[in-house]
């Protein structure tokens, strides 16, 4: 069950490819989310991509500045745009759940809204058992109010789940997070197949 | 007195002659001074020809009885009056008085003055028949430029002069009447609010001139404004207004190209029927025309238009014509076009400097042969921090994610004062939303010149305005929605509808 989920959202990522990038070019929010990290890291940290996608922007970003990034994402084909896109960062196949190791930093832009709404809390406790002590998170998310809802993205169909920006904050607190920043965007993609949303950015520290 | 037959023939030629003269002109004061000098000498050797003033400014003619002397000596008026009482000529001495009569109604005076011999019968004969062609000459000279001047009249009375503003483009426009009064008639153009600061622009053509083509210009633009008002898509509104224009009678064609621009999404929906393409003038300056599908003229019927879609950037200009601004006789018409695309292109100026200077460029030859209307618009969009918009799965918790979402938005848009009202207002279109939509339903606010709060559903059905009884439990959400926002509305779309309303406000004080 669960993992024929997986296989389908994986499926309409690989479809969706490097079109991602060109309907939501301008990844401003991600960007300054990679800046917080960058003012903060140790040079030579590691940090997890979680949902890395095309490798770009963050990927590219945090591993230009010298840190050892390694990125995971459910699509094989984003994968091996990602390798592509970003030679000196480590990409492979998985997702939330196969977040282990001890991090220094751990980023997930937009992929917690792939799992249903029950999963969250585990996949953030997750996160935070590979974070080291004092380690930080950066999330990006989509402020809606869906449960595991079938959306048209892209042209492909796929399910997602997004809270309010008060109920996200809440479930990140409640995982053991502290949220440093919390940054409200409304972003508009270049495409007229995806609609102008508002952007969630948590900055957080595992205390 | 006898008249041989090649007496006649002659006098029945030079007839012949002087009435082609006179009755060609379609211009009273030059068919009067072609009377004269056709009389002169063979009939008299001065005529002076008096009309009524009327005929010459295209009034109607019923109000005064002023007179003009066109030609000629002067004869006194008050004679010229006199002869006008007449039913036939008045013969006096050397003079030859004749009301200058048509269709049942006198239009002046012809006197002749002749001292050699007195007029005979065939020569108060010959001038009858002259002055009358004169006479039909003028009147239908001055039909013709009182329809002219009517249709001017009506065509501009039924264009806008001035546009509605709106939030995220602007609009410049001009309409010039074709040099030659006869010939105006029939471009129209138009800008058509919607819903979601979406703006349609219109730009049409009925075929032929006058005050018929006038006419029916007028019911197609109320028509496409209606229609837009309905907010079909382009394709739609086309189809709609071609049925409608079957049912004007036949033969009325014309051309229209309908635009929809969105300046959230950043994009523009055509549809056409027949116009010339637009004119996108990219930022950077370089202009081209869009590849919109020609499609059939309104009017032709049975062929289907099909829409397309181009997405825009901010500071994009788009100029929408009709062909007087690029048709010249005797050039093709794709050579004014690219014309049009060089001269756009070829500098950037400020929307209206750039709209004159197409006007001063473009050569139409001195003589504008036919109207001319042009549109532009700077497509200057909805930045995207003024533009909120989320999902929401419908559920009893819905409203109150409503009002969060509002207050917390309102408050960094600077706009806390009015969120009290902004959030009871949409609670109420939110509860009607979730009652009956199966899919998420969207709600979206938008700071521009008001506050917009949109909330679209699934569900096809649009809300009733009704008065509720005391008793009721439903019906008092609207009523509501209705007295305390400054517009509200409701429009179908295609996956369902979506409900509105807006706001005035002002932004908090320090």
């Amino acid at each position: 069950m669960h993992a024929a989920r997986e296989d389908r959202q994986a499926a309409a990522f690989d479809h969706i490819g490097a079109r991602y990038d060109e309907a939501f070019p301008h990844k401003d929010g991600q960007i300054s989310a990679g800046e917080w990290l960058l003012g903060r890291l140790s040079p030579g940290s590691a940090v997890l991509d979680l949902g890395c996608g095309t490798g770009l922007p963050t990927a590219a970003q945090l591993a230009g500045a010298g840190h050892l990034v390694t990125g995971l994402d459910l699509s094989a084909e984003m994968v091996r745009l990602a390798r592509s896109n970003v030679p000196e960062a480590s990409f492979r196949q998985g997702d939330l759940r196969d977040a282990e190791g001890e991090y220094d930093a751990v980023v997930a832009f937009f992929v917690l809204l792939m799992l249903p709404l029950r999963e969250f809390p585990d996949a953030l406790a997750r996160v935070h058992r590979a974070l080291r002590p004092g380690g930080l998170f950066c999330l990006s998310m989509v402020e809606a109010d869906l449960d595991d809802v079938p959306i048209a993205f892209l042209g492909q169909e796929v399910r997602v789940s997004c809270l309010l920006r008060d109920e996200l904050r809440a479930v990140v607190e409640e995982a053991g997070f502290a949220v440093e920043e919390e940054h409200v965007l409304s972003y508009a993609p270049s495409t007229t197949q995806a609609v102008p949303e508002v952007q969630l950015f948590l900055n957080c520290r595992r205390p | 007195m006898t008249v041989t037959a090649e007496g006649l023939r002659e006098r029945l030629a030079y007839l012949g002659e002087a009435a082609t003269r006179i009755g060609t002109r379609l211009d009273p004061g030059a068919s009067a001074r072609a009377l004269a000098s056709a009389m002169v000498p063979r009939l008299a050797d001065t005529v002076t020809v008096y009309l009524l003033e009327g005929l010459f400014t295209g009034q109607r003619l019923d109000g005064s009885d002023e007179l003009r002397l066109v030609t000629g000596p002067r004869q006194p008026e008050d004679l010229a009056r006199e002869v006008m009482r007449l039913d036939a000529p008045l013969q006096d001495g050397t003079l030859l008085a004749l009301p200058m009569k048509v269709r049942g109604r006198t239009l002046g005076a012809a006197l002749l003055e002749r001292e050699r011999r007195p007029h005979d019968g065939i020569d108060v004969m010959m001038a009858e028949q002259l002055a009358g062609q004169a006479a039909l000459a003028a009147d239908n000279a001055h039909r013709y430029r009182v329809e002219a001047t009517t249709a001017d009249t009506l065509q501009r009375s039924m264009l806008p002069t001035s546009l509605p503003r709106f939030a995220g483009i602007e609009l410049t426009h001009r309409y010039l009447p074709a040099s030659d009064h006869a010939r105006v008639g029939g471009d129209w153009f138009d800008a058509i609010a919607l819903p979601g600061s979406r703006v349609a622009l219109v730009v049409g053509d009925v075929m032929g001139h006058g005050m018929r083509s006038a006419a029916i210009m007028g019911q197609l633009r109320t028509s496409v404004q209606t229609l837009a008002a309905l907010d079909l898509p382009p394709d739609q509104v086309l189809r709609q207004l071609d049925g409608l224009a079957q049912g004007l009678g036949e033969n009325h064609l014309a051309t229209c190209l309908y635009a929809v621009y969105d300046p959230v999404a950043r994009r523009v929906t055509f549809a056409n029927a027949g116009h010339l393409p637009p004119v996108l003038v990219h930022r950077a300056g370089h202009a081209e025309l869009l590849p919109v599908p020609e499609g059939v003229p309104i009017g032709v019927g049975g062929v289907a238009f099909e829409p397309i879609e181009f997405p825009v950037r901010d500071g994009d200009r788009l100029v929408l014509c009709t062909d007087g601004l690029v048709e010249v006789r005797g050039r093709d018409l794709m050579d004014g076009l690219s014309e049009l695309c060089s001269v756009l292109g070829a500098r950037r100026l400020p929307l209206e400097a750039q709209c004159e200077e197409v006007l001063r460029v473009l050569p139409r030859g001195g003589q504008q042969d036919d109207d001319v209307a042009l549109l532009m618009a700077d497509l200057q969009g909805i930045p995207a921090a003024r533009v909120a918009r989320w999902m929401l799965q419908p559920r009893r918790t819905t409203p109150g994610k409503v009002r969060r979402l509002i207050r917390a938005t309102l408050a960094s848009w600077g706009l806390s004062e009015h969120s009290e009202l902004a959030e009871l207002l949409a609670t109420e279109l939110v509860t009607n939303a979730v009652r009956y939509a199966t899919r998420p339903i969207e709600l979206r606010l938008l700071h521009t010149e008001g506050l917009l709060v949109e909330v679209s559903d699934d569900e096809h059905a649009l809300p009733v305005l009704r008065d509720a009884d005391a008793d009721d439990e439903d019906g008092r959400g609207m009523q509501l929605v209705s007295r305390l926002a400054c517009h509200w509305g409701a429009t179908r779309t295609s996956t369902g509808k979506v409900v509105w309303f807006r706001l005035t406000v002002q932004p908090d004080g320090p």
